[in-house]
């Protein structure tokens, strides 16, 4: 089930939120209880047969969580292997999930390995974000970051938490230990997760599913009809949909997790308004960038090391990234395009940026963000480099159509409102005014309605509807 | 692993703000949450007890209902593999309440926004909504073209002239009403390369109906809307200009279309709300005005619904007058087959139409000329060709939008049953009445074959269906190899020695002697002897005596009956 669906608000969410505050404040754990069991059904819902799967991983790292900690001061060795097994399991059941056809369809270039057999697996949704989460426990109860959890219920709770279960963002036991055992839920946070479930609503339905069709149809248009301005209206369009639909996707999870008292952390911060390339991987999915910074790239040493180790561990982090968000060579290549690109910032560019006018940081900085997405979009690298040509003029049949002109003045409002979206202009000098007039608020409140009917409208009558990252 | 940073403060300072700029009136939160929750739980409940719609007159389909989780055998079948799930996601979407409202805003929003299209419905001017055509797919064209093309040429051995009308999208026809900014190019191509494949068949004649539109259009001849505004169809008026034309081009029949004069515009209705009204959502764009073009005696006609059974006098079924789906009271709408005759009985020549939608308003104007067997290829199955044998067909008319040809293939089974209504064409017109040797008649003839390898037992049993099948004589089968016993016997013979020629046919005394050749065989030669004197034989053909037919040459003989 996904978020912005008819079902999800009007089956799913009354249900869910009538069975939870119905359980009073002070049996939280019973509260929990429900959370386990109404997300197992919205993780069921989508997917009937691999919730099994989810269930097996979360026994497997309560157990091991539960020896860690009862190793961890009297034969930390012990505790150190059930840790190994805990991560070979985690990464194994993922990597056989997501990556084994990639590697056996890699396998088979060799010679003599051309009959390992194909599995054809559909990938389990959202995979890759409930095992990191997972694996973030048992990795925070070794070491001592967070306290062991007793209760499986409360345990599962965590894993299966649905707000951010299948996209995000990526909750560290660490952050939400305190949560699981004592939260505050009240009218005003409540009602500042409304208000942020509807912004992430808005961004995907009214945004994301607009711009992905005006990227499918600017992608879909034949060889010989391409022009230079199709396809920069195409590729831009494309980057406004990713990041709507996965900061909305964040947003409606973050709203929906302070309905019910957590505070989850925010996944974007404004990412297009990067300044540098190292800028916007501190703004784009911070979440995945902060588990991977804590759990692989600080424990191989960081940056207080050599040059070189650390561009070793650049290096590693950037190809499980690459790799992270998909079984594909693209994947791998917009991995290394980001650790080339972040050497040499650290190394050179740097210095040269800082003193350029922040116009030109900017321009370079989406620049490379745009080529970055060419590389992520098109799984078929050829296709990719067809495209990549378009936007400079290979292989065009015009630089500009007049398909083109009708399509930049039907789609210039709705580019603009994306521009206004991606910044945070908009929003400071809202809050500056909310806080000064009461009209200001009644008219937020009128606008968020009108944004819950909008959203509806788009959603009852589209078919299109897809979340881009259900895939990783 | 002590080289971790104490805190991670980017994040720490947006959930600050967060926290802190979170709305601080109560009265705006607690009404926040309140219109939330009333909404969720309203829905909720509304979903639950509001009764399922069945259809949709809006969109003109079924609506999903409620779905159930098992199907016959597999009790949990549709549950697990996810079937019920994405039922439920249909049925939400589908039995939303005030769902044509909801429809309603997107379609204002869009349009607000200056996008000048919802759902591929372009806004033109003068409130014309234009479907905006995905583009065409030349393999699906020609896989309508061809076989249109090739079963023209088989129409043609059965002297059956065949006609391809071609009616033009709003979208081209209506050119002039896109957006300014609209690009206007690529129409032309698919035309250009319709007419070039429509070349390859000199047997079919092929009409473009929107060239002749588009004149009157952009001429501002036309005497009202050619197309609805609101529909993906002509008007009433666009049909008869249509009709003229195809008539016009029935040059050996010398007809001439009905002036327009010569009808009476009866208005049936003023709020026909159309397909693409309905998918564009633009619901503030004014309903059009149905016509029909009434005539003298247009009472006097039956359509019959061969699907069905079902048939009434006149064109229309008026109990579409009152429901959304106007256009269907032409004919009743899309059927396999429909067959209009005149009610007095009286026959006329017959036209077989092979349409889609469009030719619906055009069928009162047909009428007058011919009585019309019609038939959509999208619901009826049988073979064409034989249908044209059987009624009795003397014109075949394929007309269709351009939309229906460039995107699905309709007519690639339309040379199916070709070659079987081929052989049974030249049957019928090649009657024969008897076949004579020495004057006698074969009626009581006997085939005789000697008992041996070499064919003899297939050809004679051939030969023996054939007579029967074009004489209706059924003549007695001997083997023997005693010739010289037979008087009046067709024998197939065989002498021991190679026989030099390719046929080799005799009369000696009352018998008709085929010998086996080496060239042929007795199966080759018994088949030439059909060909020349049954299967397009004329009247009786009379093997004198001593007739003797040797063809000592390697090519291959035609003779013609006398």
């Amino acid at each position: 089930m996904v978020f912005s669906s008819l079902e999800f608000l009007f089956l799913f969410l009354p249900v869910t939120l009538l069975l939870y505050f119905t359980v009073p404040k002070k049996h939280l754990k019973w509260r929990n209880v429900v959370l386990l069991v109404t997300s197992l059904i919205f993780y069921g819902w989508g997917e009937p047969v691999y919730v099994f799967l989810m269930i097996a991983t979360i026994i497997v790292d309560y157990i091991c969580g539960y020896y860690i900690d009862k190793y961890l001061d009297t034969q930390p060795l012990k505790a150190k292997g059930v840790l190994i097994a805990a991560i070979v399991i985690n990464l194994g059941i993922l990597g056989f999930f997501k990556y084994y056809d990639f590697i056996v369809s890699n396998l088979r270039l060799i010679p003599g390995l051309d009959g390992l057999p194909l599995l054809h697996l559909e990938l389990p949704i959202g995979i890759s974000f409930y095992t990191f989460q997972a694996l973030s426990y048992v990795i925070d109860v070794y070491r001592r970051d967070a306290r062991v959890q007793k209760n499986v219920a409360t345990f599962g709770a965590y894993v299966t938490l649905y707000p951010q279960l299948i996209a995000g963002p990526i909750v560290r036991y660490t952050d939400v230990d305190e949560m699981l055992r004592k939260r505050e839920e009240n009218i005003a946070l409540f009602a500042s997760g409304v208000r942020t479930f509807f912004a992430g609503f808005a961004k995907k339905i009214l945004l994301a599913n607009v711009a992905g069709e005006i990227w499918n149809a600017q992608s879909a248009i034949p060889l010989s009809e391409r022009t230079v301005m199709g396809a920069w209206i195409g590729m831009i369009c494309y980057a406004f949909q990713i990041y709507f639909d996965f900061s909305g996707y964040s947003d409606m999870a973050i709203g929906l997790g302070k309905m019910i008292g957590f505070k989850f952390l925010e996944n974007f911060n404004y990412p297009y308004i990067a300044r540098s390339i190292t800028d916007f991987w501190r703004r784009w999915h911070m979440s995945l960038s902060t588990w991977f910074r804590e759990y692989v790239y600080f424990p191989l040493g960081g940056s207080r090391c050599s040059t070189i180790i650390n561009i070793r561990n650049l290096l590693i982090v950037w190809l499980l990234t690459g790799l992270w968000h998909g079984a594909s060579w693209n994947y791998i290549l917009w991995g290394l395009y980001y650790f080339v690109l972040l050497v040499i910032e650290k190394q050179v560019l740097h210095k040269i940026l800082v003193k350029l006018p922040v116009f030109f940081q900017h321009l370079y900085a989406l620049f490379f963000i745009l080529f970055g997405w060419l590389l992520f979009v098109f799984e078929d690298l050829s296709a990719g480099i067809v495209y990549l040509g378009n936007m400079f003029g290979v292989g065009t049949m015009a630089s500009i159509s007049q398909l083109d002109f009708y399509n930049i003045t039907r789609f210039l409002p709705f580019i603009i409102i994306c521009v206004l979206a991606s910044i945070p202009q908009p929003r400071r000098l809202f809050y500056r005014f909310y806080e000064k007039y009461m009209w200001v608020r009644v008219a937020a409140y009128v606008a968020g309605a009108a944004v819950l009917v909008l959203g509806l409208s788009y959603l009852v009558d589209s078919s299109y509807n897809p979340f881009l990252y259900f895939r990783f | 692993m002590n080289n971790r940073p104490e805190k991670n403060t980017e994040q720490d300072i947006l959930l600050d703000i967060q926290m802190r700029c979170a709305p601080r009136s109560r009265i705006i939160d607690m009404l926040t949450v309140f219109t939330f929750l009333a909404v969720i739980f309203a829905m909720a409940v509304i979903f639950v007890i509001l009764p399922d719609k069945a259809f949709s007159d809006q969109e003109n389909r079924a609506l999903q209902q409620r779905p159930v989780i098992s199907s016959p055998g597999k009790p949990l079948g549709r549950l697990l593999d996810g079937s019920y799930t994405a039922d439920i996601a249909k049925y939400y979407a589908d039995q939303f309440p005030a769902r044509d409202l909801f429809i309603g805003i997107k379609g204002y929003t869009e349009i607000a926004l200056g996008k000048q299209e919802n759902n591929s419905i372009i806004l033109g001017s003068d409130g014309y909504l234009i479907t905006r055509p995905p583009a065409p797919d030349y393999t699906a064209l020609e896989e309508n073209l061809r076989p249109i093309g090739a079963f023209a040429d088989v129409m043609k051995q059965m002297d059956v002239p065949v006609t391809l009308a071609i009616a033009g999208r709003t979208y081209e026809a209506m050119n002039s009403y896109l957006p300014v900014t609209f690009p206007k190019t690529q129409v032309s191509q698919l035309w250009e390369y319709t007419q070039y494949v429509a070349d390859d068949y000199t047997s079919m004649q092929y009409i473009n109906l929107l060239d002749p539109m588009r004149a009157i259009i952009d001429g501002e001849q036309e005497s009202g809307p050619l197309y609805y505004r609101t529909d993906h169809h002509w008007t009433t008026l666009g049909a008869y200009y249509a009709y003229a034309e195809i008539i016009k081009s029935f040059k050996d029949k010398g007809f001439q279309p009905a002036a327009l004069s010569a009808f009476t515009v009866e208005q049936v209705s003023s709020r026909f709300y159309g397909t693409t009204w309905s998918k564009a959502g633009m619901k503030w764009i004014k309903p059009d005005i149905m016509d029909y073009f009434r005539y003298e005696g247009d009472e006097d006609y039956i359509t019959t619904i061969e699907d069905t059974g079902i048939s009434f006098k006149g064109f229309y079924d008026r109990s579409y007058l009152d429901k959304k789906d106007k256009y269907s009271s032409f004919i009743s709408g899309n059927n396999g087959r429909v067959d209009i005759t005149r009610a007095d009985g009286q026959k006329r020549e017959k036209l077989l139409v092979m349409k889609d939608s469009f030719a619906h308003s055009m069928v009162p104007f047909l009428a007058m000329h011919y009585d019309l067997v019609i038939l959509d290829l999208r619901y009826y199955s049988e073979s064409v060709p034989k249908l044209v044998l059987q009624e009795g067909i003397s014109r075949v008319l394929v007309i269709g939008n351009m939309e229906n040809l460039c995107q699905n293939a309709i007519y690639g089974n339309l040379y199916y049953g070709a070659d079987q209504a081929l052989v049974a064409y030249s049957r019928s017109i090649y009657p024969i009445s008897d076949i004579q040797v020495n004057g006698n008649s074969i009626k009581d003839y006997t085939i005789v074959y000697p008992n041996k390898p070499g064919g003899y037992n297939g050809a004679a049993k051939l030969l023996h269906d054939t007579i029967l099948e074009k004489t209706g004589y059924d003549l007695k089968m001997e083997t023997s190899s005693k010739y010289e016993n037979y008087d009046r016997a067709i024998i197939l013979a065989d002498t021991g020695l190679p026989v030099e020629g390719l046929i080799n046919i005799s009369v000696e005394g009352n018998n008709l002697y085929m010998q086996s050749t080496a060239q042929a065989g007795i199966t080759g030669v018994v088949e030439t002897f059909i060909d020349m004197y049954i299967t397009k034989g004329t009247g009786a053909f009379n093997f004198p005596a001593g007739y003797d037919y040797t063809d000592l040459s390697n090519e291959i003989i035609t003779i013609m009956p006398e």
